[in-house]
């Protein structure tokens, strides 16, 4: 199924994970991979797992079963430093996600603690060029969270993550609490980061819209399950299930009420 | 069914009216100055209890059996007056209130301070960690509370002898479990928060996550609480005292006062009238306060 032929930067194995007293698993049998610089969305709607599978790629879930590994290694039991700063992530809400009572300053520059080898030898010039990297003012610097937009905000979500270099950035539904001319600008800032230092995107969103305008391939998830995954453009032109194309005619065609069959 | 219910939202967003409207603005017209005045009050007890010594030359626990019982006003025989009178002993009422201000005000800042770090630190442990430390803790606590404080501290208090420390302790001790409940209950909700998740996915180590990303959004709501605490503890420590199994005879405190004149109520009033009024409206003004600083904390209950 995978025609690439470089190695998979991220291999997610026959992962499943079910959360502590609940009987139905949140994930079930997953696997995607995801080559270096490509750029993956997942799809679905709310409660789908899709969110949940974003936190096991960034390591705050363990699977219950399955493996995800990265560059070939398996990731379990703890993760090493090098291990942690190849995946990073963007989260929704980003005011939340930003800590209200610490400056931008401190926000962008807290990895390097962690990461040294990724500190530039200018800290100072380094907070500049990330900001600029993220089309933000280097005099946002010194204001607190709380006195940003929430565009901005996510800007410095991303400038936080790219700090330290990673090659995998897991955004789960990043642009999907932003109005839709600021959604754009954050969507064309993610494709010119992917561009410029060949970072890879999982990109989480039930969005279909913007799937369209920024996956390489997608991933269709429903109630924890993969019903189909594929190149963009083969799922947009050819859906091939049922889920699939009631999703796709619910956005596409508004005026005909979606036709869906359940597959089970 | 509509159009009741925009009446009823309408009615609601116009704010109350008629009895409700007037007691809320009574509420609010002395509240803000019932605030100042409390405040003025908690200010005078602790410059008193700081001046101390300074204010007043009479020894609070020096005894002169001819000076036994003076009223307030009376002329002592060293030829001195004893503005507020004299206790069955003979010791000056005025330097035993000031003296007793000054402990309960060291009294209840040490005996707040241990109860508000070590429950704090315990309840950021269970909150954060979760898991089986936080179950261990929280039975701990729910064996605690079936103790009345009171007897717990009268426990300890006995059991490790009447010094300064071992009050401070005791009452540290019994009341520790508020704070390491509010602190338990930030901290539940703030491990979940976005910025300590991308704080873990950075790799942040988790001494530093709780203390750059935890602890400050705990501290607010624990410093609310601190004025409830103290005043409950600058009471015990007078029932402490009071039961005798408090402070030793040596230091001054109004519950040893109360205690001493108990005996004379009938003939000498002012001895255990006097400290505990002063104790009665130090708590009252302390509750003022903590009110106004519990509110837009949004935390009323009293765990």
């Amino acid at each position: 199924m995978t025609s690439t032929a470089v190695k998979p930067l991220l291999d997610v194995r026959d992962v499943s994970i079910t959360y502590p007293r609940r009987k139905t698993p949140a994930v079930d049998d997953v696997s995607l991979s995801i080559g270096s610089g490509e750029i993956v969305a997942v799809v679905g709607e709310s409660g789908s797992g899709k969110s949940t599978l974003a936190r096991a790629v960034v390591g705050l879930l363990r699977p219950d079963r399955g493996s995800i590994s990265h560059d070939g290694t398996v990731l379990a039991g703890r993760r090493t430093t090098a291990q942690r700063r190849d995946i990073q992530m963007v989260f929704q809400d980003p005011r939340s996600s930003l800590n209200p009572r610490l400056t931008v300053r401190k926000i962008v520059a807290e990895g390097w603690r962690t990461h040294p080898s990724a500190r530039p030898a200018d800290p100072e010039a380094g907070l500049v060029q990330l900001m600029d990297r993220v089309g933000l003012p280097a005099g946002l610097l010194d204001r607190t969270a709380e006195q940003l937009s929430g565009g901005q905000a996510q800007r410095v979500s991303i400038a936080r993550a790219i700090s330290i270099g990673p090659r995998l950035l897991v955004c789960d539904e990043a642009v999907s609490a932003l109005d839709v001319s600021v959604q754009t600008q954050i969507l064309s800032l993610l494709l010119r980061l992917r561009d410029e230092l060949g970072l890879a995107l999982l990109f989480i969103t039930h969005d279909l819209g913007v799937v369209r305008q920024i996956a390489d391939r997608v991933v269709v998830m429903h109630s924890a399950r993969v019903v189909e995954q594929g190149p963009a453009d083969d799922i947009f032109e050819r859906p091939r299930d049922s889920y699939t194309r009631a999703l796709l005619d619910s956005v596409l065609d508004l005026a005909a009420p979606p036709t869906y069959e359940d597959p089970a | 069914m509509t159009t009741t219910l925009t009446d009823k939202a309408a009615a609601d967003a116009a704010g109350p009216r008629g009895y409700a409207a007037v007691l809320g603005r009574i509420r609010n017209g002395t509240g803000r100055a019932g605030r100042w005045l409390a405040l003025a009050i908690i200010a005078g007890y602790v410059l008193i209890a700081a001046l101390g010594p300074v204010l007043d030359p009479y020894d609070p626990v020096s005894s002169n059996l001819k000076d036994r019982l003076l009223a307030p006003g009376a002329r002592t025989a060293a030829g001195g007056t004893a503005w507020l009178g004299t206790d069955g002993l003979g010791r000056d009422m005025v330097a035993q209130l000031i003296a007793g201000a000054r402990t309960s005000m060291i009294v209840g800042l040490c005996a707040v301070l241990a109860a508000g770090v070590f429950g704090v630190v315990v309840g950021l442990a269970s909150g954060y960690v979760r898991g089986a430390a936080d179950a261990v803790i929280m039975r701990v606590i729910d064996v605690q509370l079936a103790f009345p404080p009171i007897l717990l501290a009268i426990v300890i208090a006995g059991l490790f002898g009447h010094t300064l420390t071992n009050v401070v302790f005791a009452l540290a001790v019994t009341r520790w479990i508020p704070f390491a409940r509010v602190a338990r209950a930030s901290a539940l909700s703030l491990r979940e928060r976005d910025w300590v998740l991308a704080a873990r996915v950075l790799g942040v180590p988790w001494w530093r996550i709780i203390g750059r990303h935890v602890l400050p959004f705990v501290l607010g709501p624990a410093v609310a609480i601190t004025t409830i605490e103290f005043s409950l503890i600058i009471v015990s420590e007078a029932g402490l005292s009071f039961l005798g199994v408090g402070l030793p005879p040596s230091t001054a405190s109004w519950g040893q006062t109360i205690a001493s004149g108990q005996d004379h109520l009938n003939t000498a009033w002012w001895i255990s009238t006097l400290p505990g009024v002063l104790l009665a409206v130090l708590v009252v003004a302390i509750g003022i306060v903590g009110d106004r600083i519990t509110d837009p904390a949004g935390n009323r209950s009293r765990p």
